[in-house]
């Protein structure tokens, strides 16, 4: 931002003032100024600020919710006062840092801990803990109830419990950092124990550190937790013998901490998982394939000695040009790697299965992309906000992405984009649907992806119990079905949920067919 | 030349809240910029069922030179009600020698649209900013008006600067807002809805279907009573009425199974709501009885609780304990044959989900989210489409486009929790009749 030093000075000495906005006013009951910053990205992170405080019996005696959204807002600072005069008075804090939305229905304090990631099965759907009796704790302002509806969702909140004492007639102050490693480690209320610093874990809640006059402000570390960039080369792409473009070009994805899921993304059929509830995902840097995996690739993957799982099929037919039913993805003919090319070259391997699709990307020095991974490059990936689709917020139109090219479910039509655009599938590349920044290829549409994860909803163990950073869900249990992400050309047009960059579907391990195919990444190092 | 600088002091006490000006250095010439609005804003203590709901709650601020060089000049912050009454302003530091021009977007943090506030729920003032004197503080105001949303205000020619301080707030007087009561009590089983503003259309919702951009507006209701209840087999029976199809004596699999009309008195279905019954004869009831079929602007502001919530009860999705919803067999079925589903799918007695109850002063409102899907009194007519097109503020919308189809609204036990939000939007053909869509009706109470 465009501030003179002067300006700058002015901000961080920045005066509060405690009485009504009268200037001066020496505040006579005592206060404690708190100097709140986080390392957490912002604000797609953190862009609140939720106070709650208790006095030394515990009672709830003000609540106050602040929005920062602009990085330049932290640290940001706030007085604490002890609800009366006389003595010395000890508050119990408890801040929580979350970003806009991501709230609950406040039913009392319904703590949950991580879940032993080792007691019974990762696929258990972990429950909500039940809401006390009498929705407690409760806030009043003398009879009246003004208890808050809502509160930060614990998953994605920082939620730090410290203990200040107010001394009258004396300003003090004191600075706390809200860690990014403390998202999903909610305050144990009833214990007082809070996460300082570290996952998963928890301290005695201790007093802070004050002094007189307060200290002043530090410089923010707001953006600071998970950053990392790529120390590793994007490979760059390559062509076949023969001059076919192999597609192969990579993009460094660096890392970051991003809001992974969402809560509001519908599940509108069986075979559509939910992507509730959301949670914070940290992804270390990572080289993504910027196009799906091509027909030509394979074949080179094949000449460069391949020896894995060889589930493809081959169809040594022409695609149909037109289909008169829906569910063309099933059938054979519409399948694109032949024994000898046949002009499907640069189109994306399909009707693979996932082990074949993991040996061929773990067989190129990576692996298939965990679906935060896909997720992050998908929808937030070089953007200060996330966005629903790759290329932001905008409806698709036919030209923005590869799919409506097949026949409508519901009126057995052919779709409308492919009677402008053509039927079936399409080359890689062949739309506008490259992600912001990045131009990573084909996140929306084109085929429906492959990714490493076992197919598991979020509130599952597996999901739950998964660490802060690099989340992932890989059981091993045999008919597993994996998570697949984006649309693919058949699509309906009426029907585009599957382009949204958070909509989750599954599909067994074998169950590969014509609208499904893979990228893979690599290690981006960095760590 | 100085850089274009635009200053917020952030700084926001917990004991009193207010947003202290940055006191300007002597040496620059700055200008202080007071904000002022009639909007509602969020305030410090939850609003009650009669309180009106906070319209917007962030202020977006660009400075534009107008010289041509940028400027990284974009500051975001959040207003209250609490914050503008002790008085919201920001330090500008127009460049000379040409001057500035100042944008100030009203907006709500929720809805975006590419990182930009999405114009439909957005007030834009742009304000012509001269350059200002070396060493002067100059005050200037602008307020911002909620009849404005919707329509950029001064993006052609910029507004003249209003010199000066505001006088007192007037955050939360427009009157639009204001919960209006109905003039007369209700009758028996119908709840009176109290006027009011909220944003109709659910953003969340954008991209589920093409017919759904998840638009929002600003609408203005006159207060209306709703029926406690959906209209059920025994009330539709004891009117001498029929739906379009009989209940075929088992709950399966078969379309008709759940249709819930019988012709026999006192059977296992006389407690259901009605489903099986076309839009026409679902309004013909209605309009029998004094009344009409609920606006979608009416229910989906008694399903958001009045306050423009996802639910009528707050914001968290539904268990299937909660509402009546997924249970039906092979679509919906993560409900389907539970502890509450002793029917195995289909709806359910008025009132089984525990928290589908909007509590208000005259009485409960049932299953505004689940049971059975309901008929709407407007015809259908897609987002941007004729009725549901043009920006700013919408008194009491109903949309009279004509055409085959009408609108439908509230989710039933066919759909995933998802599906219930409030502003989630659905239409049927006027003469078609379904298993999951019955009706309740409204009437107009100012």
């Amino acid at each position: 931002m465009g501030v003179s030093s002067g300006w700058r000075a002015l901000l961080a000495g920045g005066v509060v003032v405690a009485a009504g906005c009268t200037p001066a006013a020496p505040a006579p009951v005592g206060e404690v100024l708190l100097t709140v910053d986080t390392d957490a990205p912002v604000p797609t992170l953190a862009s609140r600020l939720r106070v709650d405080l208790f006095d030394s019996s515990g009672t709830w005696f003000a609540s106050r919710d602040f929005g920062l959204p602009d990085p330049s807002d932290w640290p940001t600072s706030f007085a604490v006062s002890a609800r009366d005069g006389g003595g010395p008075a000890t508050v119990t804090v408890r801040l929580r840092a979350y970003s806009d939305g991501q709230v609950r229905d406040y039913l009392g304090e319904r703590f949950q801990d991580w879940p032993d990631p080792t007691s019974g099965k990762p696929t258990d759907v972990i429950p909500t803990p039940v809401a006390p009796a009498g929705a407690t704790p409760r806030l009043y302002d003398g009879p009246q109830d003004v208890t808050p509806a809502t509160e930060p969702q614990p998953l994605v909140a920082i939620d730090r419990l410290l203990r200040v004492t107010v001394v009258p007639g004396v300003v003090q102050g004191g600075a706390v950092l809200m860690r990014g490693a403390c998202f999903a480690t909610m305050a144990d209320l009833a214990r007082d124990a809070t996460c300082v610093d570290t996952e998963a874990a928890r301290a005695p809640d201790a007093d802070l550190p004050l002094s007189t006059p307060p200290p002043p402000a530090p410089a923010s570390v707001a953006g600071t937790f998970g950053a990392r960039a790529c120390t590793a080369t994007p490979r760059a792409g390559t062509t076949a013998s023969d001059g076919t473009l192999l597609h192969d070009a990579e993009v460094c994805v660096p890392g970051s901490a991003f809001l992974f899921g969402d809560a509001a993304t519908p599940s509108s059929s069986t075979d559509t998982l939910s992507s509730a509830p959301a949670r914070v995902a940290v992804v270390p840097p990572f080289l993504v394939d910027t196009y799906e995996l091509t027909v030509a690739r394979y074949r080179a993957v094949l000449s460069a000695g391949y020896t894995g799982s060889l589930e493809v099929l081959v169809n040594d037919t022409a695609i149909p040009k037109s289909a008169s039913s829906a569910g063309v993805e099933e059938t054979a003919p519409f399948c694109t790697y032949s024994a000898q090319p046949m002009g499907r070259e640069t189109m994306p391997l399909t009707c693979v299965g996932w082990p074949t699709a993991r040996a061929v990307c773990q067989f190129l020095g990576g692996d298939l992309p965990t679906e935060a991974q896909w997720e992050y490059v998908s929808a937030q990936a070089g953007r200060t906000s996330k966005t629903r689709y790759a290329w932001g917020d905008l409806l698709p139109t036919c030209g923005q992405a590869v799919f409506a090219r097949g026949v409508d479910l519901l009126t057995n039509q052919v779709d409308p984009c492919s009677t402008m655009l053509g039927f079936g599938p399409q080359p890689v590349g062949s739309s506008s649907d490259r992600s912001v920044g990045l131009y990573v290829a084909d996140l929306a549409g084109g085929v429906t992806e492959w990714t490493l994860d076992t197919a598991a909803s979020l509130a599952t163990r597996c999901w739950m119990s998964a660490p802060l950073d690099a989340p992932s869900c890989v059981t091993t249990a045999s008919g597993t079905s994996h998570s697949l992400r984006g649309a693919a050309w058949v699509t309906p047009f009426l029907a585009p949920v599957p382009l949204l960059a958070t909509t989750r579907s599954e599909a067994p391990a074998d169950g590969g067919n014509a609208a499904i195919g893979f990228r893979c990444v690599r290690d981006g190092g960095g760590s | 030349m100085r850089a274009q600088a635009l200053v917020v002091a952030s700084l926001l006490p917990l004991a009193v809240a207010c947003e202290q000006p940055a006191p300007a250095p002597a040496a620059i010439g700055q200008l202080v910029v007071w904000l002022d609005t009639d909007a509602p804003l969020p305030t410090a203590t939850p609003p009650g069922p009669m309180d009106p709901a906070p319209l917007f709650d962030r202020v977006r601020v660009d400075l534009l030179p107008l010289d041509g060089t940028t400027c990284d000049c974009t500051r975001e912050f959040d207003v209250t009600t609490d914050s503008m009454n002790a008085g919201v302003s920001f330090g500008v530091v127009p460049s000379s020698p040409s001057g500035a021009t100042l944008r100030v977007r009203l907006f709500r943090a929720a809805v975006t649209l590419d990182g930009e506030p999405a114009p439909d729920s957005t007030i834009d003032y742009s304000v012509a900013v001269p350059p200002i004197a070396e060493g002067t503080v100059a005050d200037a105001t602008v307020a911002l008006a909620t009849g404005d949303v919707g329509v950029p205000v001064g993006a052609d020619t910029p507004l003249a600067l209003v010199p000066g301080k505001p006088g007192p707030s007037h955050v939360g007087t427009w009157p639009g807002a204001e919960r209006v009561d109905c003039a007369a009590p209700p009758p028996d089983g119908e709840v009176c809805v109290p006027g009011g503003a909220y944003w109709m259309g659910d953003p969340s919702a954008t991209g589920w279907t093409s017919v759904l951009t998840g638009a929002q507006r600003l609408v203005v209701l006159s207060p209306f009573t709703i029926d406690s209840t959906e209209v059920t087999i025994a009330t539709l029976r004891a009117a001498g009425l029929a739906a379009d199809a009989s209940w075929s004596g088992s709950m399966g699999t078969a379309s008709l199974d759940y249709c819930t009309f019988s012709t026999t008195q006192g059977g296992p279905t006389d407690g259901l709501p009605v489903t099986c019954i076309d839009w026409n004869k679902a309004r013909a009831y209605c309009r029998a009885k004094g009344k009409d079929l609920p606006t979608e602007a009416e229910f989906e502001f008694a399903s958001g609780g009045g306050h423009g919530n996802p639910f009528s009860w707050g914001v968290d999705p539904p268990t299937c304990t909660e509402a009546v919803f997924s249970r039906w067999p092979g679509v919906a079925p993560d409900c389907l044959d539970s502890a509450v589903d002793t029917m195995h799918g289909g709806p359910a007695p008025p009132g089984s989900g525990s928290r589908d109850v909007l509590a208000l002063p005259t009485g409960k409102v049932f299953d505004l989210a689940g049971n059975v899907e309901e008929w709407m009194r407007d015809d259908w007519s897609t987002d941007g489409g004729s009725c549901w097109s043009s920006p700013g503020v919408y008194n009491n919308p109903v949309c009279s486009a004509g055409g085959a189809d009408a609108s439908a609204r509230g989710g039933s036990w066919g759909a995933t929790g998802g599906l219930l939000r409030a502003g989630l939007r659905d239409y049927g053909g006027k003469t078609q009749s379904v298993n999951f869509v019955g009706f309740r009706c409204a009437r107009d109470a100012q």
